[in-house]
């Protein structure tokens, strides 16, 4: 079962562990009698995780009241969570929310994949990003362009 | 009453005992006095004779002493005045010839001196020659040294020392630079503008090959 775009779900590798423990709570919670897949749901992620969910559950044709399938749903989406690449990023200001969307965004739309955001805030940078994934570092920063500047500037002969 | 005279009788008889005892006494102390005073007399008579002979023969040792001492302190006299004779004479010769040694010693002496003198400046001068130029020669080839060696090796510590005073202030300056840099573009730089620089870095980290 490949659900391929979980980033509306969580963006960051921390929500991806939050959401993965609530998903256990789910999973132990699933025999017992009263059980109730959609009020879980809405219990541990809100309203609109909540649908998002459940419109994924049920894209995948399955019974609403079958233990057995809900179990093996959030049981996927634990193991694609468990497999998806971390990206560390270094930022120059603490991300908003829509920051967060415009990079898994481009990720799917350019990478074809999701990413799980690491996210660490220098303000040295000024603008731009530090990026390491999978053992590969990148820099663009506007820090790094003024400094090639004042490089530069030292660098000419003074007349 | 018979009894009383008796007693009157005895009394008496002791008195006179008595009486003639203390006479007797007195006898005998008479003659021994007058028997010291005899012995008394005869006694200073020989003292006076022994004292009386012991002065003349004083007397006479003095005069044989005087007259003894009155020749020796004559005969000294005599050959005082003939040892002074000679050792005037002795001297007089002494210092003749010392003088004269003197004289003849301080003459060589003074050549001696002068020869030396001349001899030592001659030498001196030479020295002090021969010095100067060797002095100048090891103060030339020194100079040649260090110009050679020492030189080059100051001017490259100078260089060096200039270099990293340089590289230290240009380091201050690029931190100030820097922090300015950052103070006013962070500033300047809104939300929007860092969402498009982070979307740039992604393109360029794709470009570089980070992502696949």
């Amino acid at each position: 079962m490949d659900l391929t775009d979980l980033s509306k779900l969580f963006k960051t590798k921390v929500q991806a562990d939050d959401f993965s423990s609530s998903l256990d709570q789910i999973i132990r919670a699933i025999y017992s009698a009263d059980f109730n897949f959609e009020q879980n749901l809405l219990q541990h992620f809100g309203q609109t995780t909540s649908d998002e969910l459940l419109r994924l559950y049920k894209s995948q044709n399955n019974a609403i009241q079958n233990p057995g399938l809900i179990k093996q749903f959030l049981e996927a989406i634990k193991d694609q969570i468990s497999k998806l690449p971390v990206l560390n990023l270094t930022l120059a200001f603490p991300p908003r929310e829509n920051t967060l969307k415009v990079i898994t965004s481009w990720f799917m739309l350019n990478l074809k994949k999701q990413v799980l955001l690491s996210i660490k805030v220098d303000p040295t940078l000024i603008g731009g990003a530090y990026i390491d994934f999978n053992g590969k570092h990148f820099e663009y920063s506007i820090q790094n362009k003024v400094s090639s500047i004042i490089d530069q500037t030292y660098e000419q002969p003074t007349n | 009453m018979e009894n009383f005279e008796l007693a009157q009788i005895i009394s008496t008889a002791t008195d006179l005992v008595l009486l003639l005892f203390i006479l007797i006494y007195f006898f005998h102390l008479r003659s021994r006095e007058k028997r010291l005073n005899q012995k008394e007399n005869q006694i200073d008579t020989s003292f006076h004779k022994i004292v009386d002979d012991a002065l003349s023969r004083e007397r006479k040792i003095i005069e044989d002493t005087t007259q003894e001492a009155e020749q020796i302190i004559s005969g000294a006299k005599y050959l005082s005045n003939e040892t002074k004779q000679s050792l005037d004479q002795t001297l007089a010769k002494m210092v003749q010839v010392m003088e004269q040694g003197v004289t003849q010693t301080s003459q060589e002496f003074i050549k001696y001196y002068f020869d030396s003198l001349n001899h030592i400046t001659g030498q001196s001068l030479v020295n002090f020659q021969n010095t100067t130029k060797q002095l100048e020669e090891n103060m030339t080839i020194q100079i040649k040294q260090f110009q050679e060696t020492m030189m080059p090796s100051i001017q490259k510590e100078l260089e060096l020392y200039k270099k990293q005073k340089m590289a230290e202030a240009d380091k201050v300056v690029k931190v100030i630079v820097q922090k300015a840099s950052r103070e006013v573009l962070n500033k300047t730089i809104n939300i929007d503008d860092h969402e498009k620089l982070i979307v740039d870095t992604l393109e360029k980290a794709k470009a570089e090959g980070v992502f696949d």
